[in-house]
């Protein structure tokens, strides 16, 4: 500290603290008042008195003295006045300070970020909520029947990708409740779907619902389950916009992408709480078709094509160059009319 | 007159803020406004034949990103340790508090608060998770920060309870 010239030490003082109001009482150890300075009056602290109880002054400090603690900081505190402040308090050898700081600006900036995640993590637990409402609560027993064990297992399965697009940049504008009816819409239009043909929903990432086609035995094969759910999704999602759009409502689009191949299975997490876990190729490819996709087309790939049969003739193919895999891929594409 | 202070900590968004309100003011508004920091309000109450001055302190939720820390806890008479009804996990958080609150202040009465029960129906916790509760001794209430059921009556039994030490 003592290495600081006197002007840096005073231009850091106007930069941090200057126009925050400070102001501070010295108290002995049981909150006597023995001293004091600043702008106090900010903070309600009117004529305190040497040898003054510091609570007489200070209601909030009640019960604060004798202090245990070496320093406290209590942040963004409500004073008399309705003044936030950060209110320090420390010792040194002349006894113990109690330092003042108006936090109205950083109380502010606070509050708009608290605001947003709380929202946010509201907003995220409703969906989990939402998942388990529409995979039911048997569907955990269904994936022990069905041979997925706590061990992990290597499958043949189609994995989809459903995203909802420009749902972020709707959901800054908006307010959570009409977010969520939104959001509520439009995961019903997808989970569906999922659910009438023999799919899994596995989570929900995002604005992205990743679903799982195979887990469960079927007379289908898990590429033509996973491209009827496709075909149904974009149907409801197209009459969903014609009542949106009848009643003046927002609407957003979708894109989906699915992939076929071998993923390892497993089921992670507590008792209570069980989720199913998917690795392999499929999963990756699948999310980065879905990502490629444009509103209103599912983009499949090459394994997925060839399993499709009567269905192959509704997709065109696409060449896309992908970050992250060497040279073109071969992808098949059907696209619906807006 | 004699001053108690109570704290109401919680989970973010559980109600602690309206329940205040509503038992200060008699309002309640459905806009979610998130406390920063700590605000206080006061409120004298009659217990017996005693006036009693309540500090209460509405502190800042506890959340993934942000823990209560014990110094806003110091010279509490008592808290509430408040649940969101509609979400399970803040009932764990709740017991979470508490075990930092005793480990900061030590054994204080505190009463645990099942918030939001005029949508009852949205709960996810059950009537046996509070029987079970009471069984084991546990002081615990229903409250609606929004009818404001049960509301004044947490206050009081809290009071009455600070008073018997
Ligand atoms: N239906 C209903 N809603 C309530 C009740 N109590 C609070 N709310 C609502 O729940 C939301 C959160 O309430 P707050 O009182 O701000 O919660 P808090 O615990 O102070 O939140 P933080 O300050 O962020 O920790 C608001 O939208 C309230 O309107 C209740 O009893 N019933
Ligand atoms: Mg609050």
């Amino acid at each position: 500290m003592s290495d600081l010239a006197q002007p840096v030490l005073e231009f850091i003082y106007d930069l941090s603290i200057k126009d925050r109001s400070p102001a501070f009482l010295l108290v002995k150890e049981d909150g006597e008042i023995q001293d004091w300075g600043g702008k106090l009056e900010t903070y309600g602290i009117t004529a305190p008195g040497k040898g003054d109880p510091i609570e007489d002054h200070v209601q909030i400090l009640d019960g604060f003295f004798p202090l245990d603690e070496e320093r406290l900081h209590l942040a963004c505190i409500e004073t008399e006045t309705g003044v936030s402040a950060d209110i320090h308090i420390f010792f040194t050898g002349k006894g113990c300070w109690v330092l003042f700081l108006d936090a109205t600006l950083e109380e502010a900036r606070q509050s708009v970020l608290q605001q947003r995640l709380n929202e946010l993590c509201l907003l995220r637990d409703k969906h989990s909520k939402l998942l388990e409402q529409y995979l039911g609560k048997d569907i955990a027993e269904k994936l022990v029947q069905t041979g997925v064990r706590d061990a992990e297992e290597s499958k043949y399965v189609s994995v989809l990708f459903a995203d909802i697009r420009g749902f972020t940049a709707y959901s800054e504008k908006k307010d959570s409740a009409e977010v969520f009816k939104l959001l509520n819409a439009y995961l019903a239009a997808i989970i569906q779907p999922v659910l009438d043909e023999g799919g899994t929903v596995d989570k929900i990432i995002g604005e992205a619902v990743m679903a799982i086609f195979g887990i469960s035995s079927s007379e289908v094969t898990p590429p033509l389950q996973s491209v009827k759910a496709a075909f149904r999704i974009i149907g409801n999602v197209q009459s969903l916009h014609k009542e949106r759009e009848a009643q003046r409502q927002d609407t957003l689009e979708i894109g989906i992408g699915i992939a076929s191949g071998q993923v390892l299975l497993g089921i992670m997490g507590s008792r209570n709480r069980r989720t199913l876990s998917a690795i392999g190729h499929s999963v990756n490819l699948a999310s980065l078709l879905e990502s490629q996709a444009r509103s209103n087309e599912i983009l499949i790939d090459q394994h997925t094509f060839q399993k499709i049969g009567k269905h192959q003739h509704r997709f065109t193919k696409a060449r896309l160059k992908l970050r992250g895999i060497e040279g073109p891929l071969q992808a098949f594409s059907c696209e619906f009319e807006e | 007159m004699i001053k108690k202070k109570i704290c109401m900590l919680g989970a973010f968004s559980v109600g602690k803020t309206s329940l205040v309100q509503q038992f200060v003011k008699s309002i309640f508004s459905d806009k979610y406004l998130t406390t920063v920091g700590v605000k206080i309000d006061k409120k004298t109450v009659t217990a017996g034949d005693r006036d009693v001055e309540l500090l209460l302190w509405d502190i800042y939720g506890e959340d993934e990103f942000q823990k209560v820390k014990t110094s806003y806890l110091r010279g509490a008479a008592g808290y509430f340790l408040i649940i969101d009804g509609t979400r399970g996990d803040t009932l764990e958080t709740a017991f979470k508090l508490r075990d930092r609150t005793e480990g900061a202040i030590g054994e204080v009465p505190f009463i645990l608060v099942f918030n939001k029960a005029d949508i009852e129906d949205e709960w996810e916790i059950d009537g046996k998770t509070l029987e079970d509760l009471s069984g084991d001794g546990f002081t615990v209430v229903r409250t609606s920060a929004k009818t404001g059921m049960g509301v004044e009556e947490a206050f009081l039994s809290l009071t009455q309870k600070m008073l018997e030490g």
